[in-house]
């Protein structure tokens, strides 16, 4: 070997063995978490701020967060990765999908965790502490609940001669709001601002929170018939597409529904309180404020899911950083008004009661007046195929393709054929 | 006049003559005789590694995707229950499939004339011996080919936006009456063929135009000589001559097309009310989403069948024997 090869090879050896000291001495001591999750570009940059304050005040965690950007692609990740044991140490996740995760053994259950970190059922909204369970084992403590919200533009109630501080609530008030709000401003003939603008996409979760309303229900309480094809539900239906075709408030086949708020061609729209910094991040321009879901049947009820924390099952189990996953969770969940800035409602009682979330977070507030009518989907391993024949079905209808019960007879067929296991 | 080595050459002489290395032969071992340079064996050796891949991660999976479509087998279930083909049997009845086969089967049909009818037409005009900008226009055609699928996608959804969408901003400009492109039954299957021929077709382009300039210029001006039109001259000079490009370009046209998903999946999500559903997001859905792994791989096989059918036939119509003028 000549002489410039040796060197080299002594050379490349010893930086390599200095690069390996230096890793180890950094990992010493030093448990290193990954953290996926699907929170998108408004809540996610929130989260990962937070996960920096938590590694700084915590240096021998180092937390690592990754974004999937869509909760569908986050999802489908997690199952596979589950699957093969490739999924990071924890997870940020919804709790409607606890029972999915859960029966596929793909969860570690927390339950004596839980408890040892002093959370409590009475801490919590009984709907929110009830949805970290699945069949008797806690797999999450309560974080937040993210209702859906109605939106409104306060300029567009003044100049309509409606009192913003009184926004409608039932049926009938949105109508009339609705025909006040709904204007041609340059006499062309056509509809330039709309009362209240809705997506007709197969997200449906104003559909979710109607059914409800009307008194009907996706499934029985087996959860082995569909029950999409009752008159309530139908009901239930029927109340979006007259909005549409019958009062004339809502713009026909509208997936551009935010669009149409923030440019002001819509009064009215209702979304999740996620969609809360996005839409300050509208001011001063938009002169917006928010209010409880509207009530158009007969019970007060709006759909709402959870965000929590999950530990999904590895190929080892490492006690070391399950131990710090624990911290990361208690710290999260003990001070939950840190989160609830970024557009949530605390699951404790007490932060959501509280002076300082009432004051500081006014529009997460008006959202959490609504904690008696939170309306959870349906505890079952087959959610996210009743979610997608839920949603072709409003999307049917209100894009007059079908009348609302041929959709839902359409949806509930298809919906019993899985559910009896095809 | 006593030569140099008239008296025996000195020792360090002798020496240089000892040293010269002799070549070594040695008694080859069973193993070298077997697998060694003359061995019959050896080519396959440089073959190994990729064959090796090509069994574990191709054929493997092949057969045992087929096992799978035999079994009922459910993500959260750990064993798979062998069904024989029950999968299969009720594949007709399900309404998904065949709004996903008949979907497909129409993509295919709207796409491939126009992807390669209008990629013939681009190489022809860049063929014009009189056509300034050749460059700058090749460099256009084949740029939208150059970005990802997904960019494409997101622009063209925005663009085909019923309230906010470029092309519907213009066609009241024009007066003319605005479509919510990806919200009709009809118009959401098309608008992702218009996307597909407009990322895709300077690919083809490109290719027919390789084809275009192979073909000697001498068959066309003996035709010229002959008589021979402009129309003329295409269909028997220039089609012929092109059919081997235009049998490549056919069979990977229709394979892609019949793999159709991601275009779908960002635009339309397979609506409005599955108008738009392909197969293929029909098995990520069914596999991936609902964990029914059983019935998702009885579904690719039915498109790998579906797909072979048709390279087949399309080769067995095609690739006649080349012409030779």
């Amino acid at each position: 070997m000549s002489k410039i090869v040796r060197r080299v090879t002594v050379l490349s050896i010893g930086i390599a063995l200095l690069m390996l000291m230096l890793v180890g001495a950094s990992a010493q001591g030093k448990v290193t978490l990954r953290l996926w999750h699907g929170l998108g570009n408004v809540d996610g940059p929130y989260f990962h701020k937070l996960i920096e304050e938590f590694n700084q005040t915590h240096p021998e965690i180092d937390i690592q967060p990754r974004t999937w950007g869509d909760w569908g692609q986050f999802y489908d990740k997690l199952a596979i990765s589950i699957k093969v044991g490739t999924a990071s140490d924890i997870v940020a996740f919804h709790t409607s999908n606890i029972p999915r995760f859960a029966a596929m053994e793909g969860l570690y259950a927390m339950t004596q965790e839980i408890a040892e970190m002093g959370l409590r059922e009475e801490d919590f909204f009984e709907a929110t502490w009830q949805g970290t369970f699945y069949e008797g084992e806690q797999y999450a403590a309560p974080l937040d609940f993210h209702p859906q919200t109605m939106y409104y533009n306060v300029k567009h109630f003044r100049e309509a001669g409606l009192d913003p501080a009184n926004p409608p609530y039932t049926l009938e008030e949105y109508i009339a709001a609705g025909k006040k709000l709904t204007q041609d401003r340059d006499g062309d003939g056509k509809t330039d601002q709309w009362g209240y603008a809705f997506n007709m996409d197969t997200w449906a979760v104003q559909f979710w929170s109607t059914i409800p309303q009307y008194g009907g229900r996706v499934l029985d309480e087996d959860k082995w018939e569909c029950l999409l094809d009752s008159k309530e539900s139908i009901q239930a239906l029927q109340v979006w597409v007259d909005m549409v075709e019958k009062y004339g408030i809502s713009p026909p086949k509208c997936i551009e529904d935010m669009q149409l708020f923030i440019t002001q061609k819509a009064s009215m729209k209702s979304d999740g309180t996620w969609a809360l910094l996005g839409l300050e991040a509208q001011e001063p321009e938009l002169e917006w404020d928010n209010t409880v879901f509207p009530k158009f049947g007969v019970n007060a009820a709006v759909w709402v899911d959870s965000h929590t924390f999950g530990l999904p099952v590895q190929k080892i189990r490492d006690a070391e950083k399950i131990d710090a996953a624990l911290q990361f969770i208690e710290w999260m969940v003990t001070h939950p008004l840190r989160w609830v800035r970024a557009g949530h409602v605390p699951a404790n009682r007490e932060a959501a009661f509280s002076e300082e979330f009432r004051t500081e977070c006014p529009h997460q507030y008006n959202a959490s007046l609504q904690y008696a009518a939170l309306a959870y989907m349906p505890r079952t391993v087959h959610l996210r195929e009743i979610w997608d024949r839920l949603g072709t079905a409003f999307q049917s209808a209100t894009l007059g393709q079908l009348t609302a019960k041929e959709a839902l007879e359409k949806a509930a067929t298809e919906i019993d054929k899985f559910l009896d296991g095809r | 006049m006593r030569g140099i080595f008239s008296s025996p050459p000195p020792s360090y002489l002798l020496k240089v003559r000892t040293l010269k290395a002799k070549p070594k032969t040695r008694i080859k071992t069973g193993l070298e005789k077997s697998i060694g340079e003359n061995s019959v064996f050896y080519p396959y050796l440089y073959l190994l590694p990729y064959a090796l891949f090509f069994l574990i991660f191709w054929v493997y999976p092949l057969f045992d995707g087929f096992y799978v479509s035999l079994c009922r087998y459910d993500f959260a279930e750990t064993q798979r229950t062998f069904i024989a083909f029950k999968h299969y049997i009720s594949l007709p009845f399900d309404p998904l499939f065949r709004a996903s086969l008949i979907n497909t089967l129409l993509f295919v049909l709207e796409t491939t004339p126009l992807i390669i009818g209008v990629g013939l037409a681009f190489a022809l005009l860049l063929n014009l011996p009189f056509l300034k900008g050749k460059i700058v226009l090749r460099v256009l055609l084949i740029s939208p080919f150059m970005l990802s699928m997904a960019a494409v996608c997101m622009t063209w959804e925005w663009i085909l936006g019923p309230q906010f969408g470029l092309l519907n901003y213009y066609f009241s400009q024009l007066r003319l009456p605005t479509q919510a492109w990806l919200l009709e039954r009809g118009w959401s299957l098309f608008a992702v063929v218009l996307t597909t021929l407009w990322w895709t077709v300077g690919f083809n382009t490109i290719l027919f135009l390789a084809g275009l300039q192979e073909i000697p210029d001498v068959l066309h001006e003996a035709a010229k000589i002959d008589g021979a039109g402009r129309w003329s001259n295409f269909w028997y000079i220039t089609l012929p001559c092109l059919r081997p490009v235009l049998l490549f370009i056919i069979v990977m046209q229709i394979i892609a097309s019949f793999k159709i998903f991601g275009q779908v999946f960002i635009m339309t999500g397979g609506g409005p009310a599955e108008s738009s559903r392909v197969m293929v997001q029909h098995i990520y859905e069914t596999g991936f989403q609902y964990y029914r792994m059983g019935e998702a791989s009885a579904i690719a096989w039915v498109l790998f069948v579906i797909i072979m059918v048709f390279t087949l036939a399309q080769f067995k119509v095609l690739s006649k024997q080349t012409i030779e003028y």
